[in-house]
């Protein structure tokens, strides 16, 4: 009970418990009998009020509208009467009473008593919390809204400091965000409880806990899809995707017709880029500029999708490491898969062999197709393979670091970071006619290798030409400007 | 012999006698809990080191120490004195432990042993206890681990090597007995608020460490659902083996956020050395092994147990964190921000 005796508030009690004595130790007796819920000058209210309303956040800031209302009852008695009335039925009050009369009444008498306190005191921070740390809390969390004026003056009676209180608390929530609020929230519950149970709930591992889980939940789902996406996380990125997208690279994405509105299919592009942005913007493309919002999960590279950081973010925005299995169920469950057969060879190439593409893998893609039976969607990019001019590739000490090699481009070692920016090229997706494999050929065929490479570098092919189209296309319009 | 063969002849479906090894743990004392309300079994033959902390009333209480070298016979013993038709094996660790000698007789060496009574007294069925962490995370491991993996990742890891050496011992005995059933339930991570495990001591540290950079996803299992399955597979027949684990998978951290606990990343450089000394001065209760599973994915398909046994977790993910945490018993605190 300590920290009470510094506070200006139990001052005020103190005078008051001189007026009325024999009141306080009713008040005693009836706090202790039960578990003490709320500061001191309201104890009465706590009295009835207490069981019903648990010391949650929710409560806290509905049970303030209640004694706005309350002490502005029609018929107020003159403050001698409602003082000896009030105090004698606190004493001995059945519990049968109506609880609207008992309340208003209750409620007439804590915004009394918090007059005496104003004249007693002056001015009291309204947000003040019995305990320090709180307090402190509070005040450097944001500016404390100002009192009314008709409230610091004791002449006017007004609402009462309580209903002021809790109305600019409910104005100044509704314009706060995140962590604040919710800290707040959490010391407007504690404000309105008692000291001990307020240090008690200090103390308690949980309520920490309650507010560590709040704070670090703020960017997270409670649920994941079975293969890690997160989607709160990923509208999160969201703003910093569709900035590449629509500004930086100003993606055009053509041929969405051939993505087809439900079922499972892949998208076979050409790879580049040190990092996998082209996987992100084809994902962007099927996402939001495809009618039907199709959610394509990139099969990421093995040593990308374990590389600390960027491996559980990519996890989280929808990628799935790349392998048979994994591909097989998402395509069962009828989901549509971004698929680079070149792999790593795509995404360290040379800027001299841009847009030449590389062997397509061993196949894997095709024998998926040819086993799931789900179509292939040759998709070009073009413009992800200028991002990142690689010069040339340091493969000495890589290994080390746990990376297949380092890129060097005119900007990356020598700028440091710096050079990890990619450059702002315009790009162009384009998705081209499905090819179906599984209709021409058989289940069998997946076990004939020439078959499985000769369909590679079918589709391999078509991309090729597909892209080459498309640079023509870019050069023609070059010239023509 | 002659006896446990005309015992077999007349099984009853409807008398059964049910022989649970390591029934001091929390699963083979709810197991015994849920038999003994089952009126389908007449006897429950409870066989540990220690009694179980329960009233008693058609259970049996033998005790017997596996690691003794004659532990087998007084299995055989209980078994054909008690005419059991059905064994469940679940005296296993559930936490490392340094005393790696010990846990090897208890657990390979009392499996052996465990089986050879069985054999012996021609048991009709033995449900047997294993982990999914057995299959091992790795780089290369798909996002669903089917139970046709082969379980050799963690090789290096003692408190797993006894536990695979146990789950081949029970293969092996199913192959040189092909009239037993025999049931290898592989348990996700089981947690809870009763559980004493190696992962919830480790979700139980003030400053829960956790590999700065990585976060792959997990897979709990609730110590009721745990409890379930394998009330499962006793009650009807399922040979083979199969993964049981909660639906749904999150991220590491997402677990650690929602059960409001602080994770402390450690930098890649320096944990194996740091668990290293840990594990070896006694500071850790796990060792370096286990830092694996903090990094690489190691989550089992439970499509075939639903599929065959008709398994179905009554809790998701997300309700065995929170309750886990406590957090469902207080409606004030609601988890996560705005999902």
């Amino acid at each position: 009970m300590s920290p009470k005796k510094k506070t200006p508030r139990s001052k005020a009690k103190k005078s008051k418990t001189k007026k009325a004595p024999k009141k306080k130790a009713s008040k005693k007796k009836a706090s202790k009998k039960k578990a003490p819920k709320k500061a001191a000058p309201k104890k009465k209210a706590s009295k009835k009020a207490a069981p019903k309303k648990a010391a949650s956040k929710k409560t806290a800031s509905k049970k303030a509208p209640t004694k706005k209302t309350a002490p502005s009852s029609p018929a107020r008695p003159s403050e001698s009467v409602r003082r000896t009335r009030s105090s004698a039925e606190a004493a001995k009050l059945p519990r049968k009473r109506k609880p609207s009369a008992k309340q208003a009444l209750l409620a007439a008498q804590a915004a009394e008593s918090r007059r005496i306190d104003i004249q007693a005191v002056g001015r009291v921070p309204e947000n003040y919390v019995d305990g320090g740390m709180a307090y402190r809390l509070s005040r450097s969390a944001h500016s404390m809204p100002q009192l009314p004026t008709d409230v610091k003056s004791a002449a006017n009676p007004g609402p009462g400091i309580a209903a002021a209180t809790s109305s600019a608390l409910a104005r100044n929530r509704k314009s706060e965000k995140g962590l604040l609020s919710k800290v707040r929230g959490e010391l407007v519950s504690i404000r309105d409880s008692n000291v001990i149970e307020s240090t008690r709930k200090l103390g308690r591992k949980s309520s920490y806990r309650a507010w560590i889980s709040r704070w670090r939940m703020r960017n997270r789902a409670e649920a994941v899809d079975p293969y890690g996406l997160d989607p709160v996380y990923a509208e999160r990125l969201r703003p910093m995707l569709e900035y590449l997208y629509r500004n930086y690279w100003r993606v055009e994405a053509t041929g969405m017709e051939n993505i087809p509105d439900h079922g499972g299919a892949m998208l076979v592009g050409n790879h580049s880029g040190t990092l996998p942005y082209d996987g992100a913007m084809v994902m962007y493309a099927a996402k939001y500029d495809h009618p039907a919002h199709r959610t394509a999960r990139p099969l990421v590279e093995n040593f990308l999708f374990h590389f600390p950081f960027i491996g559980p973010a990519l996890n989280r925005l929808g990628g799935v490491r790349a392998c048979q299995e994994n591909a097989e169920r998402l395509l069962n469950d009828g989901k549509m898969t971004i698929v680079f057969p070149e792999g790593i060879k795509g995404i360290g190439k040379l800027y001299k062999d841009r847009y030449r593409l590389a062997r397509f893998g061993r196949g894997g893609f095709i024998k998926l197709a040819l086993r799931t039976g789900t179509p292939i969607i040759p998709t070009a990019i073009v413009g992800a393979e200028e991002i990142h001019p690689v010069v040339t590739k340091v493969t000495w000490l890589t290994k080390y670091m746990g990376i297949p090699f380092v890129p060097v481009t005119p900007t990356f070692p020598w700028l440091g970071p710096l050079g990890l920016i990619p450059l702002p090229s315009r790009w162009t997706i384009r998705f081209g006619e499905p090819i179906n494999v599984s209709e021409e050929f058989g289940d069998d065929d997946e076990t004939n290798r020439v078959m499985v490479t000769k369909l590679a570098e079918r589709v391999r092919a078509t991309i090729q030409g597909m892209v080459d189209e498309e640079l023509a296309r870019r050069a023609a319009e070059k010239s023509g400007r | 012999m002659t006896q446990s063969l005309t015992y077999r002849q007349h099984y009853d479906p409807n008398q059964r006698v049910i022989a649970i090894t390591g029934v001091s743990s929390h699963i083979g004392t709810e197991l015994i809990k849920r038999l003994e309300k089952d009126r389908r079994y007449k006897k429950i033959l409870a066989i540990d080191i220690c009694r179980p902390n329960i009233p008693l009333g058609k259970t049996e209480f033998h005790k017997v120490d596996l690691t003794q070298p004659t532990a087998d016979a007084a299995v055989a013993r209980v078994l054909s004195r008690g005419e059991a038709d059905s064994l469940v094996h679940l005296a296993f660790l559930s936490r490392p432990t340094h005393h790696a000698t010990w846990a090897h007789e208890l657990e390979a060496i009392g499996t052996m042993h465990v089986l050879n009574a069985c054999a012996a007294c021609h048991i009709r069925k033995v449900v047997s206890w294993s982990l999914c962490a057995l299959y091992g995370p790795s780089p290369t491991n798909p996002n669903y681990l089917e139970e046709t993996r082969e379980p050799e990742c963690v090789a290096e890891s003692r408190f797993f090597r006894d536990k695979l050496e146990a789950e081949k011992l029970a293969l092996r005995f199913q192959k040189e007995n092909p009239q037993s059933v025999v049931t290898i339930l592989r348990t996700a991570p089981i947690i809870g608020p009763q559980i004493d495990n190696y992962v919830t001591r480790y979700l139980s540290l003030p400053l829960v460490p956790t590999l700065m950079g990585y976060d792959p996803l997990i897979q709990l299992l609730h110590e009721e659902d745990a409890v379930g399955a394998f009330k499962l597979a006793v009650d009807a027949d399922f040979p083979g083996i199969f993964n049981i684990a909660g639906d749904g998978v999150l991220p590491l951290s997402t677990v650690l956020s929602m059960a409001g606990l602080l994770a402390l990343p450690i930098p890649g450089l320096f944990t194996n050395s740091l668990a290293k000394i840990m594990w070896m001065t006694q500071l850790a209760d796990t060792p370096p092994v286990f830092l694996d599973f903090l990094r690489y994915i190691c989550v089992a398909s439970t499509t075939k147990t639903k599929r065959v046994m008709g398994y179905s977790p009554r809790y998701p993910i997300a309700e065995i964190v929170a309750h886990y945490a406590g957090f469902d018993k207080r409606p004030e605190i609601t988890l996560g921000g705005r999902s």
